[in-house]
C-alpha cells in the first residue's frame, strides 16, 4: 500500500465580497500520495489556485482539515506555516517570479540559505539543464529556461512536494514539454511528490493520477496505468 | 552574503539616482551635526585650556586711580589666590601710514609674563624685556590688519603729548579672545580698536600714575566662590571709588565666545534634525513605493518559506543602508567642515592654542543618531509587509478606487478643468499620504530656506531702522573727556559743519529693586533733529523733561513699567546716585540704553552743562575736513553711521558663509526630494501612463500629467512653507543674544519670490531628468509586465 502524503478531507473556501459570497471551494476530499505524480485538472475558476494556496500553506481553509504526513496544517500559526512551507512545499509558477536581481544561481541559492537539508545548488542546474546558465539573471533568459530555474529552485532545498500552478501556461509547447520533462525527471529520479495543476488536458496524460476539479468540487479522481512520456504530449 | 542583502544592494544600485538623493540629505544632516558639534568641542576644549593655561581672572575690578597698596589687602580676602594690579586707559593712538585715528586701550603687564594672570601669548616678536623704555606689545589682529611689523612704531597720545614706542611683539591676551572695548561695541573694528601692552612701572611712568592702579584682577582658589568674593570686595572697595565688580561671565570677551558657543550649540542640533526629519520622509515614501510594487515578489518570498520577519528586515535594510551610508559620509564630509569652520572661527576670535581634535563621541552619536531616524521611517514603510496575506499578494493589486474628489464635488471649478489637471487633483486626492508627505517635505524646505534667508532681511531692516530712520546725523564725534557744552560753538564754526547737537554718554547702573543692568544712559537734547527715538508702536517719542526712556529690552530686563521709580548709579563718577522715573520705553535695534534729556542727565550727574560727543551734519566734504576734525586734540573718534554698517557687515561674513552653506544645502535637499516624488509618481504608474501613451497621449501629453502633479504638490508646499519658514525664523532670532542687537522678525516679499522660484526651478529639472522616463518607456514590455 502507498503512503498517504498529504489527506484532504472536506475542504470548502468561501470568499465574502461585500455583499456577495463567493464559494471557491466545495466539499472537496483527496489524497496525496508519496513519490506519485498527480495533475489537478479543471478549467479556470475551478478553485484549483485556491486549492493549491491551502494545500500550499499559503491559505486556510473555511471547513474542513489538511494534513501533512498525519499533522494537520490547518491549525497552524503564521510562523508554523512559513516553516511548513520552507520545509516541505517547493512552489513553481506559471510566471517563473524569479527574482530579478538574483542570476540564476542566486536564486536558488535564495531558499537552499534558509533551508535545512538543501540539495547541491550546481548539482539541481545540472539536473535542470542549466548549468551553464548559472550567472545569468533572469532577463537575460528565455521564458522556459527561466521556469526550469524556477524548478530547480523548488527542488534545491529538497522538500517533500512540489506544488506547480500552471507550469506550461505562459510557454509555447516546445519549450513548455521541455519543462514537464524535468518535472517528470525529477518525480522519478529523485522520487520527489509533484502536483501539477493546469487546465491543460494534455498533461494529464503523464500523470500517475488526475484530479478532476469542477465549481469548486472533486468531479473525478482517475488513476492512470501508463503514463505517457512528456515529449508526446500535444497542445 | 545573504540574498536578501545582495537583493538590496542590487535594487539600490539600479536605482543609484533615488537612493543617492536620500544619501545626500542625511549626508547633508550628519555632516552639519558632525561640523557644528565639532567646532563646538573644538571651541569650547580650546577656549577652556586657554583661559586655565594662560590664567584669565576669576574677577575684574575697576576703581579710580587708587594705590598700588590696596591690592595686599586684597589678597587677603579669603578665596582670593591672587592679585594683579595694573592700569587700564583708553587713549588715541596714531600709527605710520594710516590717516584716522585709533583708540588704543592701553594695558600695563608685569615684567614677568610666565606667572602673570592674563598672561600674553606672544605670536611673533617676543615679550618686552630689559629696558622697557619705549617697548611696546599689539594685538595681533590690529597688526594684521595694518600690515604692522616688529620694530614698527604706534605713537599713542599720552596727556596730550604723542609717545612714540617701538613693537616688540605681536599678543594675544585670554581677555580680549573677543578684541572689543565694550559690550557696547558689538563687533571688534580692527581698524580702529586695538590693546597696547605697556610694562607696569614704565606705563605708570608715562602716565603720571607712580604707585597708583586703576584696574585689579583677581584669580580665584574655587570659582564656584565668585560670588561671594564679588560681594566682599564690593563692599571693600566702595571708599577706594570702586566702579565695577565683574565676574567673567559679564567680561565682555568672555560673555561674547559664550553667546557664540551657545548659538553653535543649538544650530548644532536644530539643523541636522530638519535634515534627518525630511531624510526621513522621503525614505518612508521611497519604501512605501518599493512594498507596493515588490508586492508579487514578497508573495513569492513567503511562499518559499521565508518569514515576514525576514522580509520585514529585507526591506528596513534599504532605509539603514541609506542611514549608514549617509551617516559615514556626512561623518566624514562633517570632520572636514567642522575643521574649516573652526579654523574660520580664528578669523573673529584670538584662540592660540585652537585644538582641533575629532570627536569619536559625536560621530558615533551622528550615526547613531542617523539609523534612529532612518530605522523608525523604513519600519513605518515596511510593516505594511506584515498586512500581506500570501495569497493575495500573488495576485495583482486591485485598481485603487478612483472617484471623483470632494473638492470636485464641492466646488464646480474643479470640475471645470481640462482633464489632465482633473487626473492631476484626483490622483493627489487618491495618494493621499504621499501628497501630504511630499508636501511636508516640501514646505520644510521651503521653510529652512526662508527661517535662514530673512535673517538678512531682518539684518537689512535693522540696520535701515537704526541707522537711517533713527540717526540722521552724518558724524559723530566723541571727545576724549568731558568738554562743555559750549564747544559745540566751536564746532559751528568750521564751514563745512552746518549744523552740531551736543550729546553725552555715560554708564550706569540702572537698579529695580534687586533687579539691576549696567548700561550707557544716552543724553540728548529735546527735539533732537538728529537722534530720533520711537516708541513701540513706531510714534515718535522726545525725552523733554523728568525721567528715563528706556529699550525695551533694558526695561523687560530690568522688569520696570513706565511710572516706576529706577535707582540710577554712575559708573563713571562713583558715589553719584539719583532716582529717576521710568518715563516709556523706546523701540532701539542695537544696544540696549536708556535716554534722558541732556540737561537732565547732566543734573543726574550733579554737574554743569558738559558732554562727551557731538552730533553733526555737514554741508559738503572738503576732503581734509574730516582729518582736521579728528586731529583736533579733543577729538577722540569721528564716525559715521556708514562705518557701524561696514564694520556689522565684516563681522556678518560668517554668517553670511552659514547661511550660504544652509541654503545651498537646502536647495540641494530640495532638488533631492522633488526628483524623488517625481521618478516614484511616473514608476508607480508606469502601466496607467503607457496606456494612456497606447491610447494616444504623446509623450508630452503623459509628461505634463505628472508635472502637474508637481506644480500642485510644490505649490501647496509653499503656501505650507512660508509661514512655517518664518515661525522657524522666529525661534532662530530668539538665539540672538538680546543686548547685542534685537533683530526684529521681517521677511521681505523678495525672499518668499525666491523661494517660489528655487522650488519652480526644482520642479522644473526634476522633470527634465525624468523626461527620459517618459519618453523611452517601452509600451509593450511595460503592458506585458503583470504589474
Amino acid at each position: 500500500m502507498e503512503k498517504v502524503l498529504l489527506k484532504a478531507e472536506n475542504l470548502s473556501k468561501i470568499y465574502n465580497m461585500g455583499e456577495v459570497t463567493v464559494e471557491a471551494l466545495r466539499d472537496a476530499s483527496f489524497c496525496i500520495y508519496e513519490g506519485e505524480f498527480v495533475v489537478i485538472l479543471g478549467p479556470s475558476g475551478s478553485g484549483k489556485s485556491t486549492l493549491l494556496n491551502i494545500v500550499g500553506g499559503m491559505d486556510t481553509p473555511t471547513l474542513g482539515k489538511v494534513s501533512f504526513k498525519g499533522r494537520e496544517i490547518n491549525g497552524m500559526n503564521d510562523n508554523e506555516l512559513t516553516r511548513y512551507r520552507r520545509e516541505n512545499i517547493g512552489f513553481i509558477f506559471q510566471f517563473y517570479n524569479l527574482l530579478p536581481n538574483l542570476t540564476a544561481r542566486e536564486n536558488v541559492e535564495l531558499v537552499t540559505d534558509i533551508s535545512s537539508n538543501p540539495l547541491d545548488v550546481m548539482d539541481v542546474l545540472d539536473k535542470v539543464g542549466l548549468r551553464d546558465r548559472a550567472d545569468h539573471f533572469p532577463s537575460q533568459m528565455s521564458g522556459g529556461e527561466q521556469q526550469r530555474i524556477a524548478v530547480a529552485r523548488a527542488v534545491a532545498k529538497n522538500p517533500e512536494m512540489l506544488l506547480c500552478d500552471e507550469p506550461t501556461g505562459a510557454l509555447d509547447n516546445i519549450t513548455g514539454r521541455v519543462v514537464l520533462r524535468v518535472l517528470r525527471d525529477i518525480n522519478r529520479d529523485m522520487g520527489k511528490t509533484v502536483v501539477v495543476i493546469t487546465h491543460n488536458a494534455a498533461i494529464a496524460d503523464m500523470a500517475d493520477r488526475v484530479v478532476y476539479l469542477s465549481n469548486g468540487r472533486i468531479a473525478d479522481i482517475k488513476k492512470i496505468d501508463n503514463p505517457i512520456d512528456p515529449e508526446r504530449i500535444e497542445w | 552574503m545573504n540574498k536578501l542583502s545582495l537583493m538590496t544592494l542590487r535594487d539600490i544600485k539600479n536605482n543609484k539616482g533615488q537612493y543617492m538623493a536620500v544619501i545626500l540629505v542625511v549626508v547633508i544632516g550628519i555632516a552639519l551635526y558632525n561640523a557644528s558639534y565639532m567646532s563646538y568641542q573644538n571651541l569650547k576644549t580650546s577656549t577652556e585650556f586657554y583661559y586655565e593655561e594662560y590664567q584669565l581672572p576669576h574677577l575684574f575690578i575697576r576703581l579710580n586711580k587708587s594705590p598700588e597698596s590696596i591690592v595686599k589687602s586684597i589678597e587677603r580676602v579669603e578665596g582670593v589666590s591672587r592679585v594683579q594690579g595694573r592700569m587700564v586707559l583708553d587713549v588715541p593712538m596714531d600709527i605710520p601710514g594710516y590717516e584716522g585715528k585709533v583708540e588704543a586701550r592701553v594695558v600695563s603687564v608685569p615684567p614677568l609674563n610666565d606667572d602673570a594672570l592674563n598672561r600674553v601669548h606672544i605670536e611673533a616678536g617676543r615679550y618686552i624685556s630689559g629696558d622697557y623704555q619705549g617697548m611696546a606689545l599689539v594685538e595681533k589682529q590690529f597688526m594684521d590688519f595694518h600690515g604692522l611689523d616688529i620694530g614698527s612704531a604706534v605713537s599713542p597720545i599720552i596727556n596730550g603729548k604723542s609717545i612714540r614706542l617701538s613693537v616688540q611683539g605681536k599678543a594675544v591676551s585670554p581677555e580680549y579672545i573677543y578684541p572689543v572695548p565694550s559690550a557696547q561695541e558689538a563687533m571688534p573694528d580692527n581698524e580702529r580698536f586695538t590693546i597696547l601692552y605697556l610694562e607696569h612701572g614704565f606705563m605708570q611712568q608715562l602716565f603720571g600714575y607712580e604707585g597708583m592702579v586703576n584696574d585689579i584682577v583677581v584669580g580665584l582658589n574655587d570659582e564656584s566662590e565668585v560670588e561671594t568674593v564679588k560681594k566682599e570686595l564690593e563692599d571693600m572697595l566702595k571708599h577706594y571709588g570702586l566702579i565695577s565688580v565683574i565676574g567673567r561671565k559679564d567680561q565682555v570677551s568672555y560673555m561674547m565666545m559664550e553667546n557664540e558657543l551657545k548659538q553653535l550649540e543649538s544650530m548644532g542640533l536644530a539643523y541636522p534634525v530638519i535634515f534627518l526629519l525630511i531624510g526621513s520622509i522621503v525614505i518612508y515614501m521611497l519604501l512605501l513605493r518599493l512594498v507596493d510594487n515588490q508586492r508579487r515578489q514578497i508573495g513569492v518570498l513567503m511562499a518559499l518559506g521565508f518569514t515576514k520577519r525576514a522580509i520585514l528586515f529585507h526591506y528596513l535594510g534599504y532605509a539603514l543602508f541609506v542611514g549608514l551610508a549617509g551617516s559615514m559620509l556626512g561623518s566624514l564630509a562633517g570632520v572636514w567642515l567642522g575643521g574649516a569652520l573652526t579654523r574660520y572661527y580664528l578669523v573673529y576670535f584670538n584662540i592660540p592654542v585652537l585644538q582641533v581634535k575629532t570627536y569619536i563621541g559625536v560621530i558615533a552619536a551622528g550615526i547613531l543618531m542617523s539609523l534612529a531616524f532612518c530605522g523608525i521611517a523604513g519600519l513605518n514603510a515596511a510593516k505594511r509587509v506584515l498586512k500581506i496575506a500570501p495569497p493575495e499578494a500573488m495576485r495583482p493589486v486591485a485598481p485603487a478606487g478612483g472617484k471623483k474628489w470632494w473638492g470636485e464635488r464641492m466646488l464646480p471649478f474643479f470640475g471645470r478643468m481640462g482633464i489632465t489637471w482633473r487626473l492631476t487633483f484626483r490622483n493627489m486626492w487618491r495618494n493621499k499620504k504621499r501628497t501630504i508627505f511630499t508636501v511636508s517635505a516640501i514646505a520644510m524646505t521651503v521653510g529652512l530656506m526662508i527661517s535662514i534667508l530673512l535673517m538678512l532681511d531682518s539684518v537689512d531692516y535693522l540696520f535701515d531702522k537704526a541707522f537711517g530712520d533713527a540717526l540722521s546725523y552724518d558724524y559723530k564725534v566723541v571727545f576724549t573727556r568731558d568738554m562743555p557744552q559750549g564747544i559745540i560753538n566751536d564746532l559751528s564754526e568750521f564751514r563745512e559743519i552746518r549744523y552740531a547737537e551736543p550729546m553725552a554718554e555715560y554708564p550706569f547702573k540702572l537698579k529695580n529693586g534687586w533687579r539691576e543692568e549696567d548700561a550707557m544712559v544716552i543724553g540728548i537734547q529735546d527735539q533732537s533733529e538728529m537722534y530720533h527715538l520711537t516708541d513701540l508702536s513706531g510714534g515718535r517719542v522726545d525725552v523733554s523733561g523728568e525721567g528715563i526712556l528706556l529699550s525695551d529690552g533694558l526695561a523687560r530686563d530690568l522688569g520696570v513699567k513706565p511710572g516706576d521709580i529706577l535707582k540710577l548709579e554712575s559708573l563713571y563718577k562713583p558715589g553719584v546716585e539719583q532716582e529717576v522715573i521710568v518715563k516709556g520705553f523706546v523701540e532701539q535695534y542695537m544696544g540696549s540704553n536708556g535716554f534722558m534729556e541732556l540737561g537732565k542727565l547732566n543734573s543726574t550727574m550733579g554737574e554743569g552743562s558738559t558732554i562727551n560727543s557731538a552730533l553733526i551734519r555737514i554741508r559738503y566734504n572738503s576732503g581734509a575736513f574730516l582729518k582736521e576734525l579728528e586731529d583736533m586734540p579733543f577729538v577722540r573718534s569721528v564716525r559715521a553711521p556708514d562705518d557701524m554698517v561696514r564694520q556689522y557687515n565684516e563681522y556678518m561674513d560668517l554668517v553670511y558663509a552659514y547661511i550660504g552653506v544652509i541654503v545651498t544645502l537646502s536647495c540641494i535637499m530640495g532638488f533631492a526630494i522633488i526628483y524623488n516624488t517625481t521618478t516614484i509618481s511616473i514608476m508607480e504608474r508606469k502601466r496607467e501612463l503607457a496606456s494612456l501613451r497606447i491610447m494616444g497621449f504623446t509623450s508630452n501629453k503623459v509628461a505634463e500629467l505628472i508635472f502637474n502633479e508637481n506644480t500642485a504638490v510644490s505649490v501647496i508646499g509653499l503656501m505650507v512653507g512660508m509661514p512655517l519658514g518664518r515661525a522657524m525664523g522666529a525661534q532662530i532670532l530668539k538665539n540672538v543674544p538680546e543686548d547685542m542687537m534685537s533683530l526684529p522678525l521681517v521677511v521681505y516679499p523678495k525672499t518668499y519670490m525666491l523661494a517660489a522660484a528655487t522650488v519652480a526651478l526644482f520642479v522644473f529639472l526634476a522633470q527634465l531628468a525624468n523626461m527620459r522616463r517618459i519618453s523611452r518607456m517601452d509600451l509593450v514590455e511595460v503592458m506585458k509586465s503583470r504589474e
